[in-house]
């Protein structure tokens, strides 16, 4: 296999500099020949594992190599999913009737899940305004998912969710998330949206899927020009 | 030329592969490697004897001191005019060669040193050839290695070979070839190193069988060591190392008085060796590289009196000085042993007039233990006098003094001189890198190779408040100042001393960056070494440094991405030793 000196100094994260001095040194398995380094595939994934260094040459596990893009509202919430008509009078009554009806969650793990969220609103109510609320578990690095989930839902009537404003909440974003900064992350956009008065009447008015995907990628467009890209 | 079709571009894809399993690679070219430098000590030899029996008619007359004088200044005209090269003894280039520049040596050192040494020791100079065969060896080695495109690790192998091949030749010593190159030369015990320079000095010294025969250079008849003697010896090794310290001093303040004349090398040189002739006139027994004197002693056939002996090992130590110190082209090898043989005498002829109703083992024994005292003293390298001495003279018998001469030599030398006579210089410049150590990783290591460049710029006039939409978006927690116009580095802010303030809005239009920023910060050179920057950052209590060059900001230089590097480095530069 040939790479130039630059490419294989991407793969391995080090500067080219440092490559160039190690060929010449005579401590990398890598050949010079012309422009380019002839080597063996496995002996430099070799040379590399035991010298503890990373190696991401093309055609190499994945989860390895390419960095996670970052995280977008709309993947999260595609993941999470959207649930509309959630009946109940009282916040515990509606976190139950929200967590039966998630379907990312597996059935042993509602109770659990339910438990926490219940735990977190017993602590400040995640209603932040403006008849939104924001569920999650006080401890976003738990084991109940790998990815982040959004999911948006939408009650039939208003309750009183005791939000920092005291207006009744009519839409819930119920977020789970593997890490703080996932956590963060999405918050910060989620609670840019909903500077957007347009955006928060919208809510009100209980859009069909598609339709809140669509708006909610409008809102992020504005975040960054290109969302989910690298 | 027209280059053989295995060495000329492009090469078939089965010699790449060849390249990277370089470990038969190197075996075949250390053995060719051995071969050359066998041949070249050989030469040496022979030209030395061919000078020697040239000049014997001439060695009787009264003028005979102008013979080492002409020696000397001939050699130091060849080396400064024909191949431009500084006199120096050859070892402590080879190692500087070896420590700092991948083993790189001149084509022409290949033979300059065997043609002055031949002059300076052929005409009667104290001196050794040992030193310049390994000169003319390792550059052999490095040439191969260039001619080929070795990369530094295969090249400092094959330089390893040159010199284990030339003391392999030289004393028909094939271990003493491989310990020496290894201990003095290297510095690096590993299979990777080890297995090709022995097959170089086993084909050194196998050339050397084939040319001049298989003989035992300093033969003897067979000693009874007794626990008396095992005892003596460590009487022995102190006055060894004693001889040893005084050689080492010796040398060094005669090399500083001919640094400080103002006289043309050449003239310096033919100073020395006009003052080595005179000292040679009543005392023959310095001239030369002295291994007949060596013979001599450990036959029993050299003058008995204690004065006379001492007197010897006194002219012997002053003659290598003035030789060695003053430009005359050799190595220390031989003038190590002959002193160190004249020193064993001396002891033998001191306990025979303390305890003159003591049978005492032959003073060749003696003679024997003094000569792996001195070369284990002022090498510093206890493995090596131990298995010149019993390879060059055939006697195993006396392994157990040995070893307890040339320990104790070796650790009372290291006690008063911390680097050795070959090694001390390197120490003085900070030139000696042994591979794995924190001196080679951090002198290998690049200021650019740390680079942080993750830090976001701003310029003086920026208002606080700007600094904080900027402090949002960034991952340092410092930044550097800029010119807006020119680029120029001004200074640097640093998070810790404006955090009061940036949670205070009344501030936010009211503060400049120029008003907050150290502008008389301390700044690091892309050049500079780690270990200058290292020494700086402890200085300042700093963990970063900015890199700035011809008044531009680089990045960041930090203590955090020094360690990262810092291992990789190391475990990399060590990987061949693990596997």
């Amino acid at each position: 296999m040939e790479l130039s000196i630059e490419d294989i100094a991407a793969a391995l994260g080090l500067p080219a500099s440092k490559i160039d001095r190690w060929i010449r040194q005579g401590h990398i398995p890598l050949i010079r020949s012309g422009p380019l380094c002839r080597f063996e595939p496995e002996a430099l994934r070799k040379w590399a594992a035991q010298n503890h260094l990373s190696l991401c040459l093309e055609g190499g596990p994945p989860s390895d190599c390419r960095p996670l893009a970052a995280e977008t509202l709309v993947s999260a919430l595609t993941r999470g999913g959207i649930y509309h008509g959630i009946d109940g009078a009282s916040v515990p009554e509606i976190l139950a009737a929200i967590t039966a009806r998630l379907t990312f969650i597996p059935a042993a793990h509602k109770e659990e899940l339910l438990q926490r969220l219940l735990e977190r609103e017993n602590l400040t109510s995640t209603g932040i305004g403006k008849g939104v609320a924001i569920p999650h578990p006080r401890d976003p690095s738990g084991r109940l998912v790998e990815a982040p989930h959004i999911a948006a839902c939408f009650l039939r009537t208003p309750v009183d969710f005791r939000a920092v404003d005291d207006r009744p909440v009519t839409v819930l974003f119920v977020m789970l998330c593997p890490t703080v900064k996932a956590h963060l992350h999405l918050l910060s956009r989620l609670s840019y949206g909903l500077r957007n008065a347009e955006f928060v009447a919208f809510l009100k008015s209980a859009p069909s899927a598609a339709a809140l995907l669509e708006a909610v990628a409008a809102v992020e467009g504005q975040l960054d020009p290109t969302p989910g890209e690298r | 030329m027209r280059l053989h079709p295995l060495f000329s571009r492009p090469r078939p894809a089965s010699w790449h592969v060849f390249r990277s399993d370089d470990r038969l690679l190197l075996i075949l070219l250390g053995a060719a490697v051995g071969i050359c430098s066998g041949l070249a000590a050989v030469a040496l030899n022979r030209a030395l004897m061919a000078m020697l029996a040239w000049l014997h008619p001439y060695r009787a007359q009264a003028w005979a001191f102008v013979l080492p004088a002409a020696g000397a200044a001939l050699s130091s005209l060849f080396l400064t005019w024909i191949v431009r090269e500084g006199a120096g003894h050859g070892v402590p280039e080879v190692i500087s060669s070896v420590s700092r520049y991948g083993g790189l040596l001149r084509l022409r050192s290949s033979f300059s040193r065997l043609v002055s040494s031949c002059l300076t020791i052929g005409s009667g100079g104290s001196a050794g050839p040992e030193a310049p065969v390994v000169m003319s060896g390792a550059a052999i080695g490095s040439n191969i290695a260039r001619f080929l495109t070795l990369n530094d690790r295969q090249r400092v192998v094959l330089v390893g070979c040159g010199a284990a091949g030339a003391i392999g030749s030289i004393f028909n010593a094939p271990i003493a070839g491989l310990i020496f190159t290894v201990e003095v030369i290297l510095g690096e015990w590993s299979a990777a190193n080890l297995i090709p320079i022995a097959i170089a000095a086993v084909a050194g010294t196998q050339i050397s069988h084939l040319l001049q025969g298989n003989q035992i250079p300093f033969a003897h008849r067979e000693f009874h060591i007794d626990l008396s003697v095992v005892l003596a010896s460590i009487g022995l090794a102190v006055l060894a190392a004693a001889v040893s310290l005084v050689l080492t001093r010796t040398i060094r303040r005669a090399h500083h008085l001919a640094g400080r004349s103002p006289w043309p090398t050449w003239a310096k040189a033919a100073i020395g060796g006009g003052l080595v002739g005179l000292v040679g006139l009543p005392m023959p027994v310095v001239l030369g590289e002295g291994y007949h004197a060596i013979r001599e002693v450990i036959e029993g056939r050299f003058a008995s009196g204690l004065l006379v002996v001492c007197l010897a090992v006194g002219a012997k130590v002053l003659a290598t000085a003035l030789t060695l110190g003053s430009g005359g082209s050799g190595g220390i090898f031989a003038p190590c042993l002959v002193i160190g043989s004249l020193t064993g005498r001396t002891y033998h002829r001191l306990l025979s007039l303390l305890r003159p109703h003591t049978t005492w083992v032959n003073e060749g024994c003696f003679a024997l233990l003094g000569m792996a005292g001195l070369v284990s003293g002022i090498m510093q390298a206890p493995l090596t006098g131990i298995f010149l001495i019993v390879e060059i003279t055939g006697s195993y018998e006396v392994i157990l003094p040995l070893i307890i001469v040339s320990a104790i030599s070796t650790s009372l030398c290291r006690y008063v001189e911390p680097a050795s006579f070959y090694l001390r210089d390197l120490m003085e410049r900070g030139q000696l890198l042994r591979p794995g150590t924190d001196a080679r990783v951090l002198a290998d290591l690049r200021v650019l190779e740390l680079l942080e460049t993750d830090c976001i710029s701003v310029h003086p006039d920026m208002r606080l408040g700007e600094l904080v939409e900027i402090v949002k978006r960034s991952r340092r927690n410092l930044f550097p100042v800029e010119d807006p116009r020119t680029h120029r580095f001004l200074g640097m802010v640093y998070m810790d001393d404006i955090r009061p303030y940036l949670f205070d809005p009344l501030m936010y239009d009211a503060v400049l960056v120029g008003e907050i920023m150290d502008g008389q910060v301390e700044t690091v050179a892309p050049a500079d070494e780690l270990t200058r920057v290292l020494d700086r950052m402890d200085a300042l209590g700093r963990f970063n440094m900015p890199v700035v060059d011809e008044k531009r900001f680089l990045g960041m230089v930090s203590k955090s991405t020094l360690l990262d590097q810092y291992r990789k480095e190391l475990m990399v530069q060590t990987y061949h030793l693990r596997t």
